[in-house]
């Protein structure tokens, strides 16, 4: 009775052995897997940092001046912009007018 | 033991078998089976492991060595009071040799010198040369194309690494204002100065992209844009050496664009440390000449030395000392201190100071802050230059601007707070997330500065600064032509012209100056004047950032 008890003993401690072995063998695979995600996390950020500059580079300013000059635009102007209290005024007075 | 037991009991032959009972003999065959077994599997297991080892290989070890090597400051982003992007960091590769792993220095210094010509071939072959430098730097900021290049040739020995850069993408806009970072990362002067102490500032070993919230400033890059164009374009037009301009909000005192130009490239160290290109906006002082005869009629207005509506007779020059002060265009009679203000009389300002005295001037120019530099965190002017013995002769002087030198960033605040009430502006260049809520001094009465503004308006409708009229915003504001002081003696041929100008008058908003250094424009002299060259630039950019800022176009009878 007590063999059994010890060869049951062993196929456990052994079956176990192989299970930690094989969750550690995943926990590493796993880390690796990690690092290696953190890594193209980490050049992703660094690209989307360096583009980020260059979207910034490529409409500034002084760039998109020139080429919407040369398409004719010209910088906004304060005649293109119309006062909502004189626009609800000139409705009032309208309304006014209609109940007359 | 047991293995050894059976081992022995086994080797003994059958003469011992025959003496145990069958069941004791099944019983030890089935323990060296299952002792066999377990040995079997446990190393097959182990080749197993072995075999897969040496097929797939181990996990790369990864070892950073690079943390003796230097240290660096990863930054946060600067932007503009929208959001756009003013500074960044980004990653370049920087080039470096190992000697230690080079085959042919030769071949290796004939390579890179194909791809850096620029590269001091001697001294790098020293370096080279000298197996036990395990770490050279080359080439700093290496182009990612370029690094490709250089990997792809294969040379043993080449190393990048990956160092941060600071990017500043709009170029030299508001290149003064944001300053430049040394080779580490580290801010030296400016708005990148001022970062070092922001929390979002880490040391880093390599390339890091900083995700702190970035630095927001209050300059609005379109309205920095549209001032300097117009300031370039006036450079341009009167065959100018110098401008500046600046444009802020006379309430809470943030600036929307401040520029000095020629403009500096915070990237070129070579621009930023070039004398012609300083910032005369900030870190100079000049004598501005006659906009200060706003600060001597807010004087004589708050001190109550004459009254709003006393006439002063300007027929006659000034003589005091050994010096006479006499008016460009001389008038005969009197004049109210309005129409001091449109004819830019020296005289009459000379006058008007002369009747203050020296004490009660000096006592008021200390009180609306110029005799102290503007010494904030973010902000900071040169010292004023003011006269040794603040005598007669310096009072009557100092009356219509000479004898006492400001920047003109501090003369602008000071402008700004003529204007806005008669209270105290402390200039800032950092958005705060709220209204800004700072320590307010009344510095004239209220009563005073409206009376300016009424001045200013009168001035640009009917006087020297018709040209910075614009219809619709209500521009109110003060030329100043002065001689551009040499280092000893005045250059006599060069000028300075200012325009100090706020609007809208009734209720100003923004307050904006710009000044020209030694404008030559084709024509008469009078041609260089502020009212011919300042004004209409100062005119051309509020047209174009009136809408810009937010600040209502109003129909109107007259300008």
């Amino acid at each position: 009775m007590l063999h059994i008890f010890t060869f049951g003993a062993v196929f456990i401690a052994i079956v176990s052995a192989f299970i930690l072995y094989n969750v550690n063998h995943q926990t590493r695979s796993f880390a690796s897997q990690l690092s290696n995600k953190q890594k193209v996390k980490t050049e992703l950020i660094r690209r989307i940092a360096s583009l980020k500059a260059e979207r910034a580079f490529l409409s500034r300013a002084e760039r998109i001046a020139d080429a919407a000059e040369a398409l004719g635009m010209r910088p906004i102007s304060g005649d293109q912009f119309v006062s909502m209290k004189s626009r609800t005024t000139e409705k009032a007075a309208k309304k006014h007018h209609h109940k007359r | 033991m047991n293995t050894l037991a059976v081992g022995t009991k086994n080797a003994q032959s059958s003469r011992v078998a025959t003496r145990q009972p069958k069941s004791q003999v099944k019983s030890i065959a089935l323990r060296v089976f299952i002792i066999g077994l377990s040995i079997t599997v446990s190393f097959t297991v182990v080749a197993v492991q072995l075999i897969r080892l040496a097929v797939i290989g181990q996990n790369r070890q990864n070892t950073n060595t690079s943390q003796t090597i230097g240290e660096f400051y990863s930054r946060p982003d600067i932007v503009d009071r929208h959001g756009r992007l003013l500074a960044t960091d980004i990653a370049l590769p920087a080039l470096f040799a190992d000697s230690h792993l080079i085959t042919s220095v030769d071949e290796t210094i004939e390579s890179i010198k194909n791809i850096f010509p620029e590269l001091n071939t001697t001294k790098v072959r020293r370096a080279l040369s000298d197996k036990n430098r395990r770490y050279y730097l080359l080439k700093r900021a290496v182009a990612p194309r370029v690094a490709e290049t250089i990997n792809a040739m294969g040379l043993p020995g080449l190393g990048f690494r990956s160092e941060p850069k600071r990017k500043y993408p709009n170029v030299r806009l508001a290149g003064h204002l944001l300053g430049y970072v040394d080779s580490y990362n580290y801010g030296v002067t400016g708005v990148e100065h001022l970062l070092n102490r922001n929390k979002g500032v880490r040391r880093v070993d390599h390339a890091t992209v900083n995700t702190a919230s970035p630095l927001r400033l209050t300059i609005d890059v379109r309205t920095q844009y549209a001032l300097e164009r117009e300031l370039i374009a006036g450079i341009k037009k009167f065959k100018a050496k110098a401008a500046t301009g600046v444009l802020f909000e006379v309430q809470n005192g943030e600036i929307w664009a401040a520029a000095s130009l020629p403009g500096v490239e915070p990237a070129n160290i070579n621009e930023m440390m070039d004398r012609s290109r300083r910032d005369r906006l900030a870190s100079d002082a000049f004598e501005l000449g006659s906009v200060f005869r706003l600060f001597t009629l807010a004087m004589v207005m708050d001190l109550d030395i004459v009254t709003p509506k006393a006439l002063v007779d300007v027929t006659n020059p000034i003589k005091i000392e050994s010096f006479v002060i006499s008016d460009e265009n001389p008038f005969a009679g009197k004049l109210s201190l309005e129409q001091i203000m449109i004819r830019s009389s020296n005289v009459g300002s000379g006058i008007l100071a002369e009747a203050t005295g020296s004490e009660r001037q000096h006592s008021f120019f200390e009180r609306i802050g110029l005799t102290r530099a503007i010494n904030r965190e973010d902000i900071k002017t040169i010292s004023p230059v003011l006269p040794k013995t603040w005598g007669a002769a310096e009072t009557v002087s100092i009356g219509f601007g000479y004898g006492i030198a400001v920047s003109p960033l501090q003369f602008a605040v000071v402008f700004g707070s003529m204007v806005n009430g008669g209270i105290s502006i402390i200039p800032t260049l950092i958005l705060q997330p709220s209204n800004r809520v700072f320590s307010k001094q009344q510095l004239i009465r209220a009563k005073t500065s409206s009376r300016l503004r009424d001045m200013l308006r009168q001035n640009v409708l009917d006087g020297r600064g018709w040209r910075a009229n614009v219809v619709g915003y209500r521009v109110g504001g003060i030329t100043g032509t002065a001689d551009l002081a040499n280092d000893v003696n005045y250059e006599g041929n060069s000028v300075i012209t200012s325009f100090a100008a706020t609007f809208p008058i009734d209720k100003p908003r923004f307050a904006l100056m710009i000044t020209f250094f030694d404008p030559q424009p084709k024509g008469t002299k009078a041609m260089r004047s502020a009212e011919n060259t300042a004004a209409p630039v100062a005119g051309e950019v509020i047209r174009r950032v009136a809408p810009l800022v937010g600040v209502e176009k109003r129909a109107e009878m007259r300008g």
